[in-house]
């Protein structure tokens, strides 16, 4: 017999958010795992495409191709080296960023992008987020930490759909730079994230 | 490894490297240890910023069903009932123990009394994560462990359908103490509050349960002590226990492994707890299908941490302001004394108070007409082990037994108060109208004056 029932969930709040054993179930083709798995995130992960396309219906379009992606490749999931979520954002992020580079392509001038989401926690208005009410605090704290230009290299580097060599050319630095530049931010930003994980469990 | 080889790798992960970047191809991208670390852990500090700054919003309806029907699977309706927000105002006292958890004062809240909602944007982190957790199947109980999830799936429901709408009330929470009683800190308080209120979740969603399966006959609850074998009949049976106990395992003769999992050999059953705290589940096991070494007796196992327990009465009032209803927990409390009698009382921001007695199930009010008790105010203490368990489908009626502190009550009621609360408790006082017996404040609490 396996003693599973604690040791899945080691961490204690991993399993509780994460969805990874709903992912595993989708591997094996259970739909209604998959409708739990919309049911639990398809809010947040629509919220998180609108927000950056600025979109109802390209939103709307790449959510569904995410989730159509994310039942063909839950086998390729492994909780050991992601968060569920995480990798579902990153699905998500490849469909927006295919979106809005089309787009850029079949403009006639590309400029900078005028909707690029500004890089700050909105207020609640009352509504709380049950599953991810601490990332969401974590997540504030750590933004009023970053300097100005942490941010915008970190907003870039999130949202704008270009690459790092437009990046580096708009900021007239070499690509290396531009790396640098980007990787310190992020660098910044995971530690801060880090400690504020490490406050709320002292 | 190199730092720019990381920069690559943080690059890589987030599709920022452009088309002829030779890093794109790199092989050690994907294979160097380091390497691979970095890129997960930008994708988790990216996933995470990404969601953070996102307002919430409500998905399309009809979207999950045109999913299911490009893959081809069986269409999901877009019903209202087949659908949860993982993101709810307060609403109803399930909500509003929510909303209460939430609001709860934490590090460097500002203080006892009324903590008023919503919380402020530089709202400190909030430790633990008091939600409806998505409970983890454990292997041995996969299908009592999935009815449960659709147990608090009914919930989520439930409590999204008593608001659907995106309400911007700002639920007030209000802390009743006992006289005395030395101010726990804002971590136990937060520990405390969440105690009482999944102990009251736990009964209401297993009294759901439990009028559920009465025709399959298949499902048992208890409340207290342990099932001898003429409780069920077969493997099939399943055995929810609320009160499970874990204090007191060893009395009765139970094996315990490390993972917090029990074994009664004498009745064969493996008793496991649910990944969301709200009980145990057991399940009639051979001893032969067990790992006799991983399961031992006595003192030589390591001791789990047990959730605080609480002697003292200690309780909490959350209004809502938008429904102008306040629900009202009070748990740890003594059954009356020979001879008396417990009310709640309050008094509102307009100077009016009401009155209602514990167990009657019937209103009295006092002598003002603004503060008026709706037809649905109630409240009622049912003592422990009592077998009746109030549902979710009477929100304003609850009433559960208490945490397994014999001769203790838990007191949920629900009230109609069109205006603020400014001061709430509990008493106890005499039967008799001509009796000199004093009146004995239980809990009580206040808003606090502006100073």
């Amino acid at each position: 017999m396996r003693d599973a029932a604690r040791s899945s969930d080691s961490d204690g709040r991993a399993d509780a958010r994460d969805g990874s054993w709903l992912l595993g179930r989708i591997a094996l083709r259970d739909a209604d795992a998959l409708a739990e798995l919309y049911r639990m995130w398809g809010d947040r992960l629509y919220s998180m495409a609108y927000h950056w396309i600025r979109d109802e219906g390209a939103a709307r379009e790449v959510l569904q191709d995410c989730f159509l992606r994310i039942w063909r490749k839950a086998g390729d999931f492994e909780a050991g080296k992601s968060r569920g979520f995480t990798w579902s954002a990153m699905i998500l992020r490849g469909l927006c960023l295919d979106h809005l580079r089309k787009k850029r392509r079949r403009a006639g001038v590309w400029q900078d992008w005028v909707g690029s989401p500004a890089l700050e926690v909105p207020a609640r208005g009352g509504v709380e987020d049950l599953f991810f009410r601490e990332t969401v605090s974590r997540v504030h704290s750590a933004l009023e930490q970053l300097d100005e230009a942490e941010a915008e290299s970190l907003r870039l580097a999130l949202f704008d759909p270009g690459t790092l060599q437009d990046h580096a050319s708009r900021w007239g630095v070499p690509l290396g730079t531009a790396k640098i530049r980007v990787h310190r931010a992020m660098l910044k930003l995971r530690e801060l994230l880090k400690k504020g994980d490490t406050d709320e469990k002292d | 490894m190199k730092r720019t080889e990381r920069e690559d790798a943080m690059a890589r992960a987030l599709d920022l490297l452009p088309t002829d970047d030779p890093a794109r191809s790199d092989p050690r991208l994907l294979r160097d240890a380091a390497l691979v670390e970095e890129a997960r852990a930008t994708r988790e500090a990216a996933a995470d910023l990404w969601l953070a700054v996102s307002p919430l919003r409500a998905a399309p309806p009809d979207l999950l069903p045109s999913v299911m029907e490009k893959i081809g699977l069986p269409v999901v309706t877009a019903n209202r009932r087949q659908r949860y927000f993982p993101w709810i105002a307060a609403s109803g006292w399930a909500a509003a123990a929510v909303v209460a958890v939430s609001l709860w004062p934490q590090r460097h809240a500002p203080g006892p009394g009324v903590v008023a909602g919503p919380a402020p944007t530089k709202s400190p982190a909030a430790a633990g994560s008091p939600v409806f957790p998505t409970v983890p199947p454990a292997e041995e109980f996969r299908t009592p462990e999935r009815q449960r999830r659709d147990e608090l799936m009914r919930l989520r429901n439930t409590v999204a359908d008593l608001r659907e709408e995106q309400s911007v009330s700002a639920p007030r929470v209000m802390s009743l103490t006992a006289p005395g009683l030395i101010e726990p800190t804002p971590e136990e308080a937060r520990e405390r509050v969440w105690g009482v209120l999944t102990r009251a979740l736990r009964h209401s969603l297993v009294a759901g349960r439990g009028q559920a399966s009465a025709g399959g006959g298949q499902n048992m609850i208890f409340d207290a002590g342990l099932p001898d074998g003429s409780a069920f009949a077969d493997e099939n049976t399943v055995l929810m226990h609320l009160n499970f106990p874990e204090d007191s395992w060893q009395e009765f003769g139970l094996l315990r492994s490390d993972a917090g999992n029990y074994y009664d050999p004498s009745q064969q059953v493996l008793w496991v707890p649910d990944g969301a705290g709200f009980m145990f589940v057991g399940k009639k096991t051979p001893e032969t299908e067990i790992e006799a070494e991983v399961y031992k007796a006595g003192p030589e196992v390591q001791d789990i941490a047990s959730v605080g327990r609480r002697s003292e009465a200690q309780g909490y009032v959350v209004e809502d302001p938008l429904t102008k209803k306040a629900e009202v927990f009070v748990d740890g409390v003594q059954a009356p004394g020979e001879g008396t009698k417990q009310v709640l009382k309050w008094t509102d921001a307009a100077g009016n108070s009401g009155e209602l007695e514990v167990g009657t199930m019937s209103a009295s009010v006092g002598a003002n007409p603004g503060m008026l008790i709706a037809g649905n105010n109630s409240v009622i203490a049912i003592p422990n082990g009592a077998p009746a368990f109030p549902t979710l489908s009477q929100p304003q009626l609850q009433a559960n037994s208490a945490n397994g502190s014999q001769g203790t009550f838990m007191i949920m009621a629900s009230l109609s108060c069109p205006s603020s609360l400014a001061s709430f408790e509990l008493v106890e006082v005499p039967v008799a109208a001509n009796s000199k017996k004093p009146k004995r404040v239980i809990v009580a609490g206040g808003r606090r004056r502006a100073r």
